[in-house]
């Protein structure tokens, strides 16, 4: 069972342990699935906007990508296979439901530069990871683009001194974070200093998130803030920058190096 | 001593080619990938490429130091970094560079510095060339012995290079490394505590899944053990690959440059044990028995 779980968080497309509470409860001889936006489906190089993915424990499920069935996509072997249109139940929450079993393999897929390829009915389809996020962003955004997110902060435990500082702070400064969604470094540190700030529960601490594209030297936003690399973190207070962070800091933590720039900045 | 000061620039820069094939001749597979990274060749060309590469450097840069045609060494090594800049220049150009762009990788450069660097190595070239007048004295051993050993060594190194147990010389990684010295920063955990078995993977090795299948085995319970994975890349790279492979293990993406200093071939595996490495394994993974 343990396993169970933890193969559908890694479905889900991050970690394995990143997302295990999404699986949704299925009901006694129903398979569950959850909604994934995770996925972007081509069929013979056209996007499907109307496509939907879905997650489960047997693979990923796709509705509505102009095929003739319901197509399951099956990690275990590495096979596509149809499922019956009356055998797909949807609910009101939106969850997905296979009840009975997929019919037979009716081709296989390959795996190529990040990409899942298949052909279906003579036709290629073609599932990749969505596109990075660009431009201003809400947390929520960026952990419904990457799940990972949401663990990372919830796991990390932020040095207590830097809170301490940080929740005593009197000067409104805006926290300004340009990163990357596709960036690895961002990923390990973005969200610990999200958990820092949002620990010190100071209202006087204002994070903004800018996600930029990977070529983001050549991007408007990022040659006007001067940034060289992500993440970088700019501080702002009175429409002024008082300093930034670049990158994950040489020594200690996001949240000292934080506490720290603030104190020296702008005590 | 004049003399002697006439053939520095040449031994500077000889040196210098000698040092950087030698670096390339024990990870050809890595020289290849950063040829390919230009965008000029791909495939097998970019690993002929290497392989030609590599005793080039060594027997310019030998012949170099030991004075064997100075003036021709110094201007073929000339001609060699003008083709160097060349590609770095294109490349560049092309959008073509090495950093993922994300601040943490310590290894880059910017083809910016690149260039200016192969701009000081050609200077040595050239004042190579100009010293190196016609009569100057010769040393009286056999440098175009020398030459002959250092050629065939550039072609049997890289060779064999990875059959040499050379990693514990080349990379970061050996046992009774502190994990705070290892480029594991992005690790979603504290690695310093407990026992952790630390796979450092190609996610488009195209033997992935059966490694993720014995990795799954050695996560947990049953080894005290651990599973973390790296791999050198972007994000999302990580999506289809777990999806693929259904690892029970956290998956990691880190800054490949900060990543390769600790191997020369992947897949490999380390033990962390209560923040030292304790095993390294390179290949397949270890057994349950192994790790407990």
């Amino acid at each position: 069972m343990f396993l169970t779980v933890m193969v559908m968080a890694a479905l889900a497309g991050g970690s394995a342990y990143a997302s295990a509470s999404e699986a949704p409860a299925a009901s006694p001889g129903l398979v569950a699935f959850a909604p994934t936006s995770t996925y972007k489906v081509e069929v013979d190089g056209a996007e499907i906007r109307t496509a939907e993915t879905f997650l489960g424990d047997p693979g990923l499920l796709l509705l509505g990508c102009s095929l003739r069935f319901p197509v399951l996509v099956c990690p275990s072997d590495q096979t596509i296979r149809y499922i019956p249109q009356e055998n797909v139940i949807r609910d009101q929450q939106g969850n997905v439901s296979m009840k009975g079993t997929p019919t037979d393999p009716i081709s296989s897929y390959q795996t190529s530069g990040g990409q899942i390829l298949f052909q279906a009915e003579g036709r290629k389809v073609k599932l990749s990871p969505k596109p990075p996020l660009v431009g201003t962003q809400t947390l929520e955004k960026i952990i419904a683009h990457n799940p990972d997110y949401e663990s990372r902060i919830k796991n990390y435990a932020p040095d207590e001194a830097a809170v301490t500082f940080l929740s005593q702070y009197k000067r409104k400064t805006q926290i300004q974070i340009y990163f990357g969604s596709w960036c690895s470094v961002c990923e390990a540190w973005v969200p610990r200093l999200v958990k820092s700030i949002q620990s010190a529960k100071n209202p006087a601490l204002e994070m903004q998130f800018e996600a930029l594209p990977k070529n983001f030297l050549s991007d408007t936003t990022a040659k006007l803030k001067g940034i060289t690399g992500v993440p970088t973190i700019i501080l702002v207070q009175d429409e002024k920058e008082i300093g930034r962070l670049n990158g994950r800091p040489e020594d200690g933590t996001m949240e000292e190096a934080l506490a720290k720039l603030l104190q020296t900045a702008a005590p | 001593m004049l003399s002697l000061l006439r053939y520095l620039p040449g031994v500077a820069l000889g040196l210098i080619f000698v040092a950087a094939g030698l670096l390339k001749a024990v990870d050809p597979a890595e020289f290849a990938r950063q040829i390919e990274t230009y965008g000029i060749v791909t495939g097998a060309m970019a690993v002929w490429l290497a392989y030609l590469l590599i005793p080039l450097e060594l027997a310019l840069g030998t012949a170099l130091v030991v004075g064997y045609r100075p003036r021709l060494a110094a201007a073929l090594t000339g001609v060699l970094l003008v083709i160097f800049m060349g590609a770095t220049a294109y490349a560049w150009s092309q959008g073509k560079t090495e950093g993922c762009g994300c601040f943490g990788s310590i290894a880059s450069r910017t083809p910016g510095q690149v260039l200016l660097e192969d701009t000081a190595f050609l200077a040595l070239a050239f004042l190579a060339v100009l010293l190196n007048r016609p009569g100057l004295t010769r040393p009286r051993w056999r440098p175009a012995t020398v030459l002959a050993v250092v050629l065939d060594a550039g072609i049997a190194l890289p060779a064999g290079a990875y059959a040499l147990p050379l990693d514990s010389l080349v990379t970061d990684l050996r046992v009774g490394r502190q994990s705070a010295d290892l480029p594991l920063q992005e690790a979603p955990m504290d690695l310093s505590k407990g026992t952790f078995l630390v796979a450092l993977l190609d996610v488009n090795a195209a033997d992935s899944r059966e490694t993720v299948k014995r990795l799954n085995l050695l996560n947990g319970e049953q080894t005290g053990a651990t599973v973390v994975a790296f791999f050198g890349g972007e994000v999302d790279e990580k999506t289809i690959f777990c999806f693929n492979t259904s690892p029970s293990f956290e998956v990691v993406a880190a800054p490949r440059a900060d990543l390769k200093r600790l191997y020369r071939k992947l897949p490999r595996f380390f033990q962390l044990k209560e923040g030292r490495v304790s095993r390294i394994w390179d290949g397949v993974p270890p057994t349950p028995e192994e790790v407990s």
